[in-house]
């Protein structure tokens, strides 16, 4: 796990294996569901993840990272704990900007 | 003054350097279990509401142990698909 802001991190995780997109959705969505216990004190706190798969959605560091980031954002906006990265909702995906110049 | 705004940001640059750095490499050792598994993994970025209020009043020694417990549940939850 790396810091990457104040209160962003990034995390990669091996061997997802054949899972859906739905099913990683749910499994990492159930990370914040139990308080976690700090100091003696059962501490709730809200977390908002963006995930991007390896080699679906990137197949180097940072594309992956920044697609992530796409899906963190989603993840935010929509207020759900975890989305999964989609190139549709991706604004700035190559063939969208590409799109926006046509215009 | 300029003069130290710049050594700051040098230092934050070389920071995110080392960031970058630590996470290709740890990207790359991940790509080689990939591709040796033939399996899929995750990347993922986490946003910890209140993370840094969290870690001033406790103390950074727990916000650490609260990364720590999000990283272990994230491990589960993937290890569990």
């Amino acid at each position: 796990m790396t810091r990457l802001g104040s209160d962003e991190f990034a995390v990669y995780l091996p061997t997802v294996g054949e899972a859906s997109g739905q099913q990683v959705d749910l499994a990492l969505s159930a990370a914040f569901e139990e308080p976690f216990p700090i100091k003696g004190y059962p501490l709730h706190t809200e977390g908002s993840i963006g995930a991007a798969l390896y080699p679906t959605h990137g197949t180097d560091p940072l594309t992956l990272l920044r697609h992530a980031g796409v899906a963190m954002d989603s993840a935010k906006q929509r207020h759900e704990r975890c989305v999964l990265y989609d190139a549709h909702h991706d604004r700035y995906h190559p063939r969208r900007l590409a799109l926006l110049g046509d215009l | 003054m300029r003069a130290k705004q710049a050594g700051d940001s040098l230092v934050l640059l070389v920071l995110d350097l080392i960031r970058i750095r630590d996470l290709t490499y740890h990207f790359l050792t991940l790509n080689r279990a990939a591709e040796a598994n033939s399996k899929l993994y995750l990347g993922s970025r986490i946003r910890i509401n209140r993370f840094k209020e969290i870690s001033d009043t406790f103390g950074h020694h727990w916000g650490n142990r609260l990364l720590q417990q999000v990283g272990v549940r994230l491990r589960e939850a993937v290890s569990r698909l």
